[in-house]
């Protein structure tokens, strides 16, 4: 059984995905040891700007004009609105090389081994449900549940999944669940008009158990250690990473936070971008 | 600003930092007390490290409960014990050591730099 990591980059106008995708993978190799394939719509821009990228495969994604816009923040002070392409997540189980595939965002910094042990289990999907904001003070309310009378929420962030007749009946699960948006956001009383991975990911899982809670998805080890676009990334020294994170109360002030040995979900790309210039 | 309300605004940030750098010291002993075996994942707890310690000697299976409540037989209980201590003992000396220094340290600057 062969085993890796897929990363997804498609580039706009604001972040250079690819580039993020190309320092998660060296990330995804130092600490878990395992092969990394890129699932992109800019190939020819990885392989001018980043020709010692490293990666396994370089797998196209269907190049398409269909996205949705969204606000990036850059701290609590600064935003610019640029495309999302989030819809290619979905054929992922189609386009990894892999039998056992640990699917990350390229904003999800590795920083440990802790899921080396979930790579060796024998699920067929694993992904995070619990998670923990670096700003304490902050309602995480919609990362517990996607809304507050309704089903669990889970991350698609990252995930690892074993291809098998059941994985594959969950992925086109969530394929219907995205050409239906419009349906499953009444049905599930989402807020958002925005597709999201998280959302859909969370509704296929309740599907797959029958509609209610169930053992089909287990929890990956840790928690999703997450800071919001609100908060900025100021260095990043190995294992140590270094914020500045949104203060309460006191729009455009922070408080510094590190974290060591800790995987963290950086929501703010441009930060990342930024530093992973410096 | 009133100079002594200026230093109570000082103090205020470096406590929030403080209460923040601990938060996040607790968040990482609870993923390095997780220990696997045989694809199950346990959180080492006294409570588990208690149970095995008194069932490690019976002449029976030692069946646990892993994270995801699955059952796991352990092969061999008094290596699983020597092995869970020995995680806790690690992880529980450097989370002292680093609680003990984020506390030493009065500057915002030198406690976020450990």
């Amino acid at each position: 059984m062969t085993t890796g990591a897929v990363i997804f980059a498609q580039n706009n106008d604001t972040v250079d995905y690819v580039k993020l995708a190309v320092f998660a993978s060296r990330r995804i190799q130092k600490f878990l040891d395992i092969p990394v394939s890129i699932i992109t719509d800019s190939r020819g821009w990885l392989e001018q700007s980043y020709p010692d990228h490293g990666f396994d495969k370089i797998i196209d994604a269907e190049i398409s004009n269909k996205y949705y816009r969204k606000r990036f923040h850059d701290g609590s002070l600064a935003s610019k609105t640029s495309e999302w392409k989030n819809l290619s997540r979905t054929t992922v189980y189609d386009l990894t090389p892999y039998d056992k595939t640990l699917v990350i965002d390229s904003d999800y910094i590795i920083n440990s081994d802790i899921l080396r042990s979930a790579l060796n289990k024998d699920e067929d999907l694993q992904l995070y449900r619990k998670s923990l904001d670096l700003a304490g003070w902050r309602e995480n309310k919609q990362f517990q549940r996607i809304n507050e009378f309704s089903i669990p929420f889970y991350w698609a962030t990252t995930f690892i999944f074993k291809k098998n007749n059941v994985t594959e009946s969950f992925f086109s699960l969530i394929k219907y669940i995205k050409e239906n948006w419009d349906y499953y956001t009444a049905l599930y009383n989402i807020e958002s008009i925005l597709y999201r991975n998280d959302y859909a990911f969370s509704i296929a899982i309740h599907i797959m158990n029958g509609n209610q809670e169930g053992y089909f998805a287990q929890e990956l080890p840790g928690t999703m250690v997450y800071t919001t676009d609100k908060d900025l990334l100021i260095g990043i020294d190995d294992t140590k990473l270094k914020f500045l994170v949104e203060k309460q109360n006191h729009l455009g002030e922070y408080i510094v936070s590190t974290t060591t040995r800790l995987d963290v979900h950086v929501m703010n790309k441009i930060s990342l971008s930024r530093c992973l210039d410096e | 600003m009133d100079e002594r309300i200026e230093k109570a605004f000082e103090v205020a940030n470096y406590m929030a930092t403080l209460s923040n750098q601990r938060r996040l010291a607790a968040e990482e002993f609870n993923q390095k007390i997780v220990y696997y075996i045989n694809g199950a994942t346990f959180k080492i707890t006294p409570e588990l490290i208690g149970f095995v310690s008194v069932m490690a000697d019976r002449p029976f299976d030692l069946i646990l409960l892993d994270s995801n409540n699955f059952p796991v037989k352990i092969e061999n209980p008094k290596k699983f014990l020597a092995d869970i201590i020995a995680v806790y003992d690690t992880t529980s000396k450097d989370y002292l050591a680093k609680i003990t220094a984020i506390k030493s340290k009065r500057k915002i600057a030198d406690m976020v730099d450990l």
